[in-house]
């Protein structure tokens, strides 16, 4: 099958999802059916297929393109592959004119481009910022990924993740017992590196806050997870977690659009549930992307806000109802801006209040804010058997972050942390890095 | 043949725009938008918004961000075409007297008329060249370069050029042009004048016109409805009491 060859893998599993398998001489057809369905409820789509004029802008934007430096990463190529496509078929005008556009037919080695480098693209919306008409080449990855899921060619790693999310509430798949065990291990570390009795409250109803932390904050960047519930403590805020879900992360954003519905209305659910004042997210570009642009749409009104930990810790702070000892942060610390955080999501001067107040060093990068590259692991391209291709993608970061000769790079997002050590690490720049909310948390006066 | 040219094309070249750049505008306008698109840091209020992309597509902002060079070459042509389109429009219907306005005499209003019109064009001309090179040389845009790309200079080049050959080497009065433009839009037409400058000029527009609907060229209208899905402004939620 051709399928085995394909990076990232193709899922076999994708019946949660409620997808199946089209057969490999059906998917041309089918593709088409389903383009033709997203034109119709997608002006994105079909106005990026349209007002493209090959001005190549973005080219030397794309991190993508300048990490692998294969042509069909420039962001106007990869829309390109699909934008043929929508000549032939779906384009206004007489056929003699679509060629001249370029139009072309559908076929298996289209479908198996499109898999390719839509899996290349971390949509993360720089290319939007740089483009004259404001084309935001996320947008055609989301949707295209999309068909592709329909035609039964999800990743293998995205499949995995929503089955777990489904299944468990987490991203990680860990089963609830085991996730309340964590928690009661982590409030023992807390009293033991504190002396004092910090909770990790689950399931309160009528607390203040309902907490929804990144699931790999429980488990492997637990020092992150434990700040926050020191900083909790001490601004006197009850809060609590939910048992229904523990995840910020919404992977279904970046493929399916029902899974970010579904997984979007079980943390609004929880909320209602436990009769919260707001819902507070934890660090995770994208999922943030998701709750701030997303959640009306999909359950509003709300009854509640629903804001960032940043938000929530910078009014704190400034009220005064917590302080922080820079000295206990005395390294170089830089900033990298998550994609989903400044471009996407409206968050670009609250973490570098929150910075100044609790480091002694920080410094600014190179290009910075909404300019700021993407680490190469967004879109969830997390899986091991894309290691080079993350690497390269990396790559733009890599540079940026070499030139602050920073020691601590501050990257508050689930899928940054896990990306960006390797790619430091790879591209041999001397660097730890770390959660804002990590910084937050050694340098908090309790 | 110049009765085909000269008066019926032209009814049915600007039928066939308007009717096309419209039901084009209202395809996409008719497609919903489920969530907002937004990318930051974006304008807190409608207007602020509006202002934005009004600021974007007259400075082209987003290019000036990139490589300054290109912002040139794009910001010159599209900026003299606009010069040069609002300058025919006056330049015909007033014949040239439309400074007078301003209080200089008859005489020194053409001067500046012409003045103005050739600088424009020869602007235009430049950036299309540079335009076209830059086309030809880079290999990255070579590669998403389709053949309308390249059709589209060519006519833009045509139209060009021939402007500034009736300019410097076969200029034609306002007036001739004047008589046979509003001839064509009161439905009495006259013959089209017989200067070979002015029907090549002419002809390439309407082909042009012809083309604009089903090009890239449909981007002058998507522009604002594209650059509105990511500056609509996002209202911040209400934080803490």
């Amino acid at each position: 099958m051709r399928e085995q060859v394909l990076i990232p893998y193709v899922a076999k599993d994708i019946d949660h999802m409620h997808l199946n398998v089209v057969p490999e001489q059906h998917r041309p057809q089918a593709a088409l059916e389903i383009l033709g369905q997203m034109l119709k409820y997608k002006r994105s789509l079909k106005l990026y297929l349209d007002v493209c004029t090959h001005c190549g802008a973005c080219a030397d934007q794309c991190h993508s393109y300048l990490g692998t430096e294969d042509p069909y990463n420039m962001p106007v190529a990869r829309v390109d592959l699909v934008r043929k496509v929508y000549d032939k078929y779906f384009a206004p005008g007489p056929s003699f004119l679509k060629k001249w556009n370029g139009a072309k037919d559908i076929d298996q080695e289209t479908i198996d481009l499109w898999y390719k480098y839509f899996h290349q693209c971390n949509q993360c919306r720089r290319c939007a910022v740089f483009c004259p008409k404001g084309i935001d080449t996320a947008e055609v990855t989301i949707a295209i990924r999309e068909l592709l899921a329909h035609l039964g060619l999800a990743t293998k790693f995205h499949a995995g993740i929503t089955k777990n999310m489904r299944d468990t509430g987490n991203n990680m798949g860990t089963p609830l017992p085991a996730l309340l065990d964590g928690i009661e291990f982590l409030e023992e570390e807390l009293k033991e590196e504190t002396g004092l009795d910090i909770p990790i409250p689950v399931d309160i109803e009528g607390a203040e806050v309902l907490f929804n932390p990144s699931s790999s904050d429980l488990f492997t960047n637990t020092d992150g997870f434990m700040a926050v519930a020191k900083l909790f403590y001490k601004a006197g805020v009850s809060w609590t977690l939910s048992s229904k879900i523990m995840e910020t992360a919404n992977f279904g954003l970046f493929f399916h659009e029902p899974t970010m519905r579904e997984h979007n209305m079980r943390l609004m659910n929880a909320g209602k549930e436990l009769r919260v004042q707001r819902i507070v997210a934890g660090e995770c570009g994208h999922g943030w992307r998701t709750w701030r642009m997303f959640s009306d749409t999909i359950n509003g009104p709300l009854p509640f806000p629903v804001i960032h930990l940043f938000e929530e810790m910078l009014e704190h702070y400034k009220k005064g109802r917590i302080q922080f000892d820079k000295s206990k942060n005395p390294e170089v610390v830089t900033y990298h801006d998550p994609c989903n955080y400044a471009r996407g999501g409206d968050l670009i001067e609250q973490p570098r209040e929150l910075l100044r107040a609790c480091v002694q060093n920080f410094v600014e990068m190179e290009p910075t804010a909404q300019y700021s590259y993407c680490c190469g692991g967004g879109s969830g391209l997390l899986m091991d058997e894309a290691m080079e291709l993350r690497m390269a993608l990396g790559k733009p970061k890599a540079e940026s972050v070499r030139k602050t000769q920073a020691k601590i790079l501050c990257a508050p997002c689930a899928i940054c942390k896990a990306q960006l050590p390797a790619v430091m690490a790879h591209h041999k720049v001397d660097v730890e890095v770390k959660g804002l909310s990590d910084l937050m948390g050694r340098a908090l006066i309790l | 043949m110049s009765i085909f040219f000269g008066w019926v094309l032209p009814y049915i070249v600007i039928i066939l725009f308007l009717i096309g750049i419209v039901v084009r505008v209202l395809n996409w306008v008719h497609i919903p938008v489920p969530f907002k698109l937004t990318v930051f840091p974006s304008p807190k209020t409608t207007s602020g918004a509006v202002a934005d992309v009004a600021k974007e597509t007259v400075g082209f902002r987003s290019l000036w961000r990139g490589k300054k060079g290109f912002w040139f070459m794009a910001w010159l042509f599209h900026i003299s075409l606009a010069f040069l389109i609002v300058g025919h429009f006056f330049g015909i219907v007033f014949l040239g007297q439309q400074f007078t306005i301003f209080g200089v005499s008859g005489e020194k209003s053409m001067e500046l008329s012409v003045f103005f019109g050739t600088y424009a064009g020869a602007a235009l001309l430049l950036a299309l060249v540079l335009l076209t090179i830059r086309r030809v040389i880079s290999a990255k845009v070579r590669f998403v370069t389709s053949l309308s790309d390249y059709i589209v200079l060519v006519l833009l080049l045509g139209i060009a050029l021939s402007g500034m050959y009736m300019r410097l080497f076969d200029e034609i009065s306002y007036g001739v042009v004047k008589d046979y433009v509003v001839g064509l839009l009161t439905l009495h037409p006259i013959a089209p004048p017989d200067h070979l400058g002015f029907m090549t000029h002419f002809t390439l527009i309407q082909l042009l016109l012809l083309y604009f609907p089903y090009s890239k060229l449909m981007h002058t209208c998507g522009i604002f409805i594209s650059r509105w899905l990511i500056t609509r402004p996002h209202e911040r939620q209400v934080i803490i009491k």
